[in-house]
């Protein structure tokens, strides 16, 4: 961090971003909001390629 | 002449305080990844600009800590780099200079910095390096290379006239994804954006043609491999990307790009990139709140005008089968600390299927930093710039 943020204090901002990061990147969070998306195109008949996923390189 | 193309554009973790205290979290692991394992296309790209006369070899410096000896025997040492990478871009710099080789430097952060390139670099490229790379060359073989390269003030690249990047040169297979550029610039001029603006002020697309051609290159190097386009927002010019996307369609790709959030206005479009194989877009949401949001891009307030339209924008976009990424920035002077909430609760109630977080970070070159370097709130600034004296 190479600045001063208007609206709360560098210390802040530091803690803010690591607790921030373990709650979004958190395997349970992650795999329930997969899950969820994958749920609403079965929903809407939206075919569910393999692939889907970025980086699935192995994938056809 | 016997030419090094070194690349080095992978992620550093500036803080090892932080990475220790749980940046080390799967998400941010994989993105980090993806981003490391792209070949450097700026690189293969002047290698199809050399004469066949002159022999070339690329190799990549993930971590110069790990990287072992490097490869020697250049007579020209040609090295791309990004801001998170320069000062180990300079240490390599240093060494193959130290060797007797004519080391040149280019990109976006040399470009706006080209001072400091200049004590570690025999030659310094400014700007869009295709335009003076056969002069560099011819002059570097001819022992009379000059400090600095820069086109005429006006003078941009005509994307039409982009060779196919010599993809020949990797280790094809060792690369999860590979690049395409189908457009430079952006229409939007967000503060903080480093890109792709910085080398050229207006919005240029590749044609369709050729791009399908480098994607079909690729492909002959490597079947089934994922392409990602590496442009700051593609899609800005709607008839020509629709083009380009029935052309994919017949191509059988999956790929990657990044865009803005007005894609989701036009059904037809996200039609296509669903019937073309695009798998994911990544955008540039950097606060899900209006005051996060607001004075962000300078032109007309972009990113505020559409923040209220985010999340129906992601349902769009998701509900056709392509994953957004979406990418926050932290420290946004709107935002106060609610903001973490906020994002969480957007992610959520969005399903957003990846999500990006970043610290603002004030890139030299940008108006951010211009700014704030003039309200005395850089903590370090770049070498050659000050409070009174902006980039």
């Amino acid at each position: 961090m190479n600045f001063i943020p208007r609206r709360m204090t560098p210390a802040a901002l530091r803690q803010g971003l690591i607790d921030l990061a373990r709650r979004v990147y958190e395997p349970g969070f992650v795999q329930a909001r997969r899950e969820r998306f994958f749920e609403t195109l079965q929903r809407n008949g939206v075919r569910r390629n393999r692939g889907l996923v970025a980086d699935d390189a192995s994938a056809a | 002449m016997r030419i090094g193309l070194i690349a080095m554009s992978g992620i550093r973790a500036a803080d090892p305080e932080l990475m220790a205290l749980g940046l080390t979290l799967p998400g941010v692991v994989e993105r980090s990844r993806v981003v490391a394992s792209m070949p450097s296309l700026s690189l293969l790209t002047l290698a199809a600009l050399t004469p066949p006369e002159h022999e070339l070899a690329y190799h990549e410096i993930d971590d110069l800590r790990s990287a072992g000896e490097l490869p020697g025997g250049f007579d020209v040492v040609a090295i791309s780099t990004f801001t998170a990478q320069v000062a180990d871009a300079y240490r390599v710099a240093d060494h193959y200079r130290a060797q007797g080789a004519i080391v040149v430097m280019g990109g976006l952060h040399v470009t706006r910095l080209p001072d400091e390139a200049a004590a570690h670099a025999t030659t310094v490229i400014v700007g869009e390096g295709e335009l003076t790379w056969a002069d560099f060359i011819r002059d570097a073989a001819a022992g009379r290379a000059a400090a600095r390269y820069a086109p005429p003030a006006g003078t941009y690249f005509d994307l039409a006239s982009a060779p196919i990047p010599r993809y020949d040169l990797l280790d094809i297979h060792r690369y999860n994804r590979l690049t395409v550029q189908t457009s430079r610039g952006c229409p939007h001029r967000c503060d903080f954006c480093a890109s792709s603006i910085l080398l050229t002020p207006g919005y240029a697309v590749k044609p369709v043609e050729n791009v399908i051609a480098e994607i079909r290159r690729i492909r002959e190097l490597r079947p089934g491999a994922f392409i990602e386009f590496a442009d700051d927002n593609s899609f800005a010019t709607r008839g020509h990307y629709k083009r380009l996307l029935r052309a994919l369609a017949d191509e059988g790709v999956r790929w990657f790009t990044e865009a803005d959030v007005s894609i989701a206005d036009d059904p037809e479009l996200l039609d296509l990139l669903r019937e073309s194989g695009c798998r994911q877009v990544l955008i540039g949401l950097e606060s899900p709140t209006p005051a996060g949001t607001g004075g962000i891009e300078l032109r007309r307030n972009f990113k505020q005008l559409r923040q209220p339209d985010y999340a129906a924008a992601v349902r769009a976009i998701q509900g056709r089968g392509i994953t957004v990424n979406g990418c926050f920035i932290l420290g946004l002077d709107g935002d106060d600390e609610s903001v973490f909430d906020a994002i969480h609760d957007f992610i959520d109630r969005t399903d957003l299927f990846e999500a990006q977080l970043t610290v603002l970070t004030p890139f030299p070159g940008t108006p951010l930093y211009d700014r704030l370097l003039a309200e005395g709130r850089i903590l370090e600034p770049a070498p050659g710039t000050s409070a009174r004296c902006s980039t």
